[in-house]
């Protein structure tokens, strides 16, 4: 069993203030939606919780496992089992999937032999053409091939939690639901045989949430969840958009 | 105006044929009128070249041996199939070779006129490159004749073994009409303190097809100013590629002169610096016809204090309706103490055009360095992937395949020797 726990996170970019006081635990098997207007700072917590440069935490704390996360380098975050699927997947010229995930696997004493199997295997799972696998990352990718290749990364990586910020941003119908599929499977059965997946997924959409079926919808604004229920937050959220909760 | 970089004493003590004899004595004293390079001129701006003590250099003729140095056949061993090759050590022919496979007409030997000499209208006319034609032992020509196709590449080694030696090594391509052909040089030495002073011409005569790459993997000790033009015909397409690899002060300027309707010319660099070497780039882009498409694609990394300078004219003249040119210069600085310019010009005559410029200058990309991170990848792995995919994109477009390989080995020995260095910087 594993466990995110945010408590009281307050963070900042630029000398401005973007998170204010976020709480949120995610457990294995969970999945979590994190739904709020854009710029509330959601995509901010993703990058502060993988540990991206430019952010600056001013209060609060995370651990996973127990594990200070703040402490931990980004490298070890992910080897500690968090992963981030990026809303904007950067570019990288010249480097492959398979090098990354082989760079990755030793990093964390795993037999880097397997990872082109791997690839291929969930690259069909995933729909994925086996010529984008052999692709610099990124580049020249449309918007939803690089949502699918992030999808892929996870799944050959098996982290134990996925921050997945807008991973339906750009997918087709279709992809939708194949990244959903892959993601649910992860959630209900681990990946090999390991603890099941724990999911926070930003997301806009509830096209998403149909798909992932969450266990919980967090209305996120101004820097901290205002509020948390099931799914039929996110109808009504569908049906009269931010107004309730933004003052 | 006057340079005393060489001697007319110099071009005269040179061997050779009557008309070669003849032919430099003409260049010499025209290299002694033209004015010697120096920082304050355009085109030599940020250069090193008030360094190169010329005079401290002796031109050279050969060593009196006649074997092939170790280090060229290791080249020969990686660089496999060749349709032939020629080795120059210390500026004289120690062996031609040239397969079977080789079309009937090919010619690849030493110049045999004074017409032979000539590069063409990319004809250089800075002193280094004019001393050249008064100071070069062994004048190559390559010939390729009209619908021939040359399957493989023909190789241009030329290796320095003696210090405080001048060696100009001349090279002139042509290739006929429909013909296709893929030249490779490679300057090399041993770890001595010389000066190469190269001048490589090309003249693609209408839809022939010339591929050309340089390895420059020189020690660490050595300058090179070198020089390198093409005239590309009507359709025809020249590509040249330059890996500056070696060297202490190391100079390549590039000139293409796109003068046949239709036709391309492209260049692509991948250059490594370290120590306090410094790597000097100069492009001219010369579009005179319709329909001409120029890219320029360069790469360069600088670990330690080296430092690499591209300036880079892209020149599209009135009559060259519907050409497009593409100019980008990138470079990765390994370490705080590196430098770099990078200086893309252009210069548009004709308004039905497309041209592109890019150049970027700057420390391991933060956010590739987080993305690959955020994967698990540790950040010295990162930095090493980023790297190497970086000159990986260069190398795609280097357009003679049996010469990458070499190239990214070599810049792979190189990196591993920076990795020191890599870890103490982010
Ligand atoms: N590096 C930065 N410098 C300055 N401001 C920043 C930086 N990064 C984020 N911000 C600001 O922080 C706020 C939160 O941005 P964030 O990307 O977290 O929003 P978001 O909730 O993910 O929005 P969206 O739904 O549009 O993706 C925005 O106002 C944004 O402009
Ligand atoms: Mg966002």
């Amino acid at each position: 069993m594993s466990e995110l726990v945010i408590e009281g996170l307050h963070a900042r970019v630029e000398e401005r203030e973007i998170l204010r006081g976020l709480s949120l635990t995610v457990r294995s098997g969970e999945v979590h939606a994190l739904m709020g207007p854009n710029g509330s700072g959601k995509s901010t917590l993703s990058h502060v919780l993988m540990g991206k440069p430019g952010y600056e935490v001013t209060g609060g704390t995370v651990t996973l496992d127990g594990v200070d996360l703040l402490e931990l380098t980004t490298p070890e975050r992910a080897a500690a089992g968090l992963f981030l699927a990026m809303q904007y997947p950067t570019e990288v010229p010249g480097v492959v999937v398979a090098e990354v995930m082989e760079e990755a696997f030793v990093a964390t004493g795993r037999d880097p032999s397997g990872v082109p199997a791997l690839l291929v295997e969930e690259a069909d799972a995933l729909g994925i053409e086996p010529s984008l696998i052999e692709r610099s990352l990124n580049v020249d990718l449309s918007g939803g091939e690089k949502k699918r290749s992030d999808t892929l990364q996870m799944a050959v990586l098996a982290p134990r939690i996925a921050l997945l910020d807008e991973i339906d941003s750009g997918l087709d119908v279709d992809a939708l639901r194949s990244v959903s599929r892959r993601v649910e499977l992860a959630t209900s059965e681990g990946f090999a045989g390991s603890e099941p997946l724990g999911v926070l997924a930003i997301t806009h959409y509830t096209r998403l949430l149909e798909e992932l079926h969450p266990d919980f919808v967090h209305i996120f604004v101004d820097g901290r969840i205002v509020e948390s229920g099931g799914p039929e937050l996110a109808d009504r959220l569908e049906a009269h958009g931010y107004a309730a909760w933004i003052n | 105006m006057s340079n005393e970089l060489f001697t007319l004493e110099a071009s005269s003590d040179l061997d050779g044929p009557d008309w070669l004899k003849a032919f430099r004595a003409s260049a010499a004293k025209a290299a002694a009128g033209l004015s010697a390079p120096s920082p304050e001129l355009e085109g030599w701006r940020y250069s090193r070249v008030e360094e190169v003590e010329s005079a401290r250099h002796q031109p050279v003729s050969g060593t009196g041996e006649s074997g092939v140095p170790v280090a060229v056949s290791r080249y020969l061993n990686e660089l496999g199939e060749l349709a032939g090759h020629v080795i120059c050590v210390d500026g004289q022919v120690v062996e031609i070779s040239l397969g079977d496979e080789v079309p009937d007409g090919v010619t690849v030997g030493l110049a045999d006129s004074a017409e032979s000499m000539r590069v063409g209208d990319a004809e250089p006319t800075d002193a280094f490159a004019a001393w050249n034609a008064a100071l070069s032992t062994a004048p190559l020509v390559i010939s390729v004749p009209r619908g021939a196709e040359i399957p493989a590449p023909i190789a241009v080694f030329n290796h320095v073994t003696q210090t405080e030696a001048a060696v100009f090594p001349r090279l002139m391509v042509t290739s006929g009409e429909n013909s296709s052909a893929a030249i490779l040089e490679v300057f090399s030495s041993e770890d001595v303190k010389s000066l190469v002073v190269p001048v490589t011409g090309f003249a693609a005569a209408r839809a022939s097809r010339i591929n050309h790459t340089v390895v420059q993997d020189l020690g660490p000790q050595m300058q090179q100013i070198a020089f390198a033009g093409a005239e590309v015909g009507q359709e025809a397409t020249w590509r040249s590629a330059i890996a500056a690899l070696g060297g202490d002060y190391v100079r390549q300027r590039l000139d293409v002169r796109l003068v046949g309707r239709g036709s391309t010319g492209t260049v692509a660099a991948a250059y490594l610096g370290s120590a306090k070497q410094m790597i000097d780039l100069r492009t001219f882009q010369e579009h005179l016809a319709e329909d001409t498409t120029s890219e320029l694609f360069f790469k360069g990394a600088l670990a330690h204090r080296s430092n690499s300078v591209y300036t880079g004219m892209a020149r599209i003249h009135s009559n060259a309706r519907g050409s497009s040119a593409d100019q980008a210069n990138r470079v990765i600085k390994l370490s705080e103490d590196a430098w770099a310019e990078s200086v893309p010009n252009l210069e548009i005559h004709n308004n039905d055009v497309r041209c592109a410029h890019a150049s970027a200058v700057g420390p391991v990309d933060q956010d590739q360095r987080f993305y690959l991170e955020s994967r698990g990848v540790p950040t010295k792995a990162a930095e090493r992937l980023i790297v190497d995919g970086f000159f990986d994109d260069a190398l795609s477009h280097f357009p003679v395949a049996e010469a990458v390989a070499l190239v990214s080995g070599r810049i792979d020995e190189e990196l591993n020797r920076e990795v020191a260095h890599l870890e103490g910087h982010s």
